[in-house]
């Protein structure tokens, strides 16, 4: 039997429902290989195999007995580590959860656990997903499968280089300011931010609740939209989640002939690396030769994505976070009184990043502060997401670069500043809500380079039929890592 | 922007974190340095932002608020979660009274 290994989910599953292989062979294969790999990768912290093979065998008997079973049955998927799965460890990779096991699954995995999916186990992330590279983890750095000198990008290092490594063809992240989509570009994978509210946050723990979605990773629009199908829809226990109509779903189609595609002007500036650039504008010109029409447009508010983030996350992350009081679970350590075990079971718990953002959200919703910059920052907000919809009036879909870069070295950035600059281009999507998609589209210094797709809320339909037509047309999807890590 | 130690002390105990020295140190200039650069959004011109919408700005929709339960299982794995317990009860220090 030829290799199962280095295909994407609709491959394995064709091969499963011509009963070519089994589930079972399928999640044989991709654990032997993910407990090999992970070693130099540092991708999962933990590979459920038992778990797997007895959730590929019952897929098997389903299959044997003749039931109609998802796309999904039997595809394995690993689990970004601040998503919780019952009974499994739910660390976020931080020392305050370490020991941490989950009460309950989140929404998400209920569906996928329904489809048939096959669970491989638990990716690294950045720290309670606050980062861009995947080296705040508190059971350190993910290697990005391309380079293992290179970082994989971040917070949803882990779940990228899984996916990336062919440890499984698909992976679930999260995406608050991009960590899906730079991830995804970074280790040449598709990575889906969806509209906020199309997929249910009931499970995920919570950073900046206004910005967070669950994100997908694949090698294909294809099993992007095959993924999409399974775990997005309405949720009675989210009331940020939304009943999503018939018109919001694809059709298959990826005709684009006609198609107004918007480059926006404060995309194309400064701070894009020449190399990156290149590659970028390449790949409009094969949307353009594919009958999409190109057209210059503006969103105005776009340079001050950064500055409006970095108050609005941390203010939203500091009222979150402080759920995590060492009290009712986590890391605890006792003090002298009360606010002692607090500020010491949250001092040793959270790593610097956490910790940094925590105290900036705090003096963003201060009195005397509040205004100037939390309500300022809302108000800027406000302005981005008219900035879209103005845009939008004009193009069916914005297109432009998902990272200013290719992968960087391991320890090469340690400035906060510097880190955040690498959002610049995705974090505009999660401000206004609207859906976004990286997709692989060359190569830049031998390393993976994503182009971004951004559409009207609800529109993924489109995204999948842009990114679908350039699949076609292209074999950037097709290249993967083996041998190079 | 200018900010002090005294300054991310004070925020560290609103926040309810402890620092080491060296920590103090490092956030104080990290701090004043983020702030700096964000402060640049008072130049943008801007109306009043709006309140009570969604990412999406659609009205932020209400449920009505009433008791939920959760599972006999799902209790079982909280009371286990808690760090320090008598019987199915969380144990915590007293609010307003030193540890003895």
């Amino acid at each position: 039997m030829k290799s199962l290994l280095w295909k994407t989910a609709s491959e394995l599953s064709a091969l499963m429902q011509n009963k070519e292989c089994s589930a079972r062979e399928v999640a044989e294969a991709h654990l032997e290989h993910a407990k090999q790999t992970n070693q130099k990768l540092n991708a999962l912290l933990e590979i459920k195999e038992e778990e797997a093979l007895i959730a590929a065998d019952a897929v098997d008997e389903k299959r044997s007995a003749g039931e109609e079973l998802s796309p999904l049955a039997g595809v394995p998927i690993a689990i970004k580590d601040n998503l919780l799965v019952e009974g499994w460890k739910a660390t976020a990779a931080s020392k305050m959860l370490e020991s941490h096991v989950a009460s309950y699954s989140a929404t998400v995995i209920e569906r996928l656990r329904n489809s048939g999916a096959i669970l491989i186990g638990r990716a690294n992330l950045d720290e309670f997903a606050m980062g861009s590279t995947c080296e705040t983890s508190h059971f350190g750095p993910t290697m990005n499968p391309w380079d293992t000198s290179r970082i994989p990008g971040g917070s949803s290092g882990g779940s990228a280089a899984a996916v990336a490594a062919s440890m499984a063809p698909i992976s679930l992240g999260s995406d608050t300011g991009g960590s899906v989509r730079q991830p995804a570009s970074l280790c040449g994978l598709v990575g889906l931010k969806p509209t906020y509210g199309r997929v249910s946050r009931y499970g995920l723990m919570s950073l900046a609740s206004s910005l967070d979605q669950i994100g997908t990773f694949s090698k294909t629009v294809l099993d992007t939209a095959n993924l999409m199908k399974v775990i997005e829809g309405a949720d009675p226990k989210d009331a940020t989640s939304c009943v999503l109509d018939n018109t919001s779903f694809w059709n298959g189609e990826s005709d684009i002939k006609g198609l107004r595609i918007g480059l926006p002007k404060e995309f194309f500036g400064e701070g894009m690396d020449p190399e990156v650039q290149k590659v970028i504008v390449e790949a409009a010109k094969k949307l353009e030769s594919l009958g999409a029409i190109l057209v210059d447009v503006s969103l105005p508010n776009a340079v001050s994505a950064i500055e409006t983030y970095y108050i609005i996350l941390p203010a939203e992350a500091s009222s979150n976070f402080a759920r995590y009081d060492g009290l009712r679970y986590g890391h605890h350590a006792s003090g002298e009184s009360l606010v002692e075990s607090y500020e010491k079971s949250r001092g040793e718990g959270f790593g610097s990043e956490v910790k940094r953002r925590i105290m900036l959200g705090t003096f963003s919703l201060s009195s005397g502060a509040y205004d100037a910059f939390y309500g300022k920052a809302l108000a800027v907000r406000d302005a981005m997401r008219e900035d879209f919809r103005k845009a939008f009036e004009q193009v069916d879909v914005i297109f432009g670069p998902t990272s200013p870069s290719v992968a960087w070295k391991l320890g090469a950035k340690s400035d906060p500043i510097s880190l955040y600059l690498a959002d610049i281009y995705t974090i505009p999507a999660n401000l206004a809500g609207n859906p976004a998609m990286s997709v692989p589209c060359g190569f830049a210094s031998e390393m993976p380079v994503g182009f971004q797709l951004i559409g009207r809320p609800f529109e993924e339909s489109l995204l999948y039929k842009v990114g679908q037509a350039y699949q076609n047309d292209t074999t950037w999807h097709e290249n993967n890592a083996e041998g190079r890590f | 922007m200018e900010n002090t130690q005294e300054n991310t002390a004070h925020l560290a105990r609103l926040a309810r974190l402890s620092l080491t020295d060296e920590e103090l140190a490092l956030y104080t200039t990290q701090i004043a340095d983020i702030l700096t650069y964000v402060s640049k959004l008072q130049e943008v011109e801007t109306a009043e932002p709006s309140k009570w919408t969604d990412s999406l700005g659609t009205p932020v929709s209400r449920r009505v608020d009433e008791q939920d339960s959760c599972s006999s299982e799902v209790r079982r794995n909280l009371i286990d979660a808690f760090p320090s317990k008598e019987g199915d009860l969380l144990s915590v220090q007293a609010v307003f009274t030193n540890r003895v």
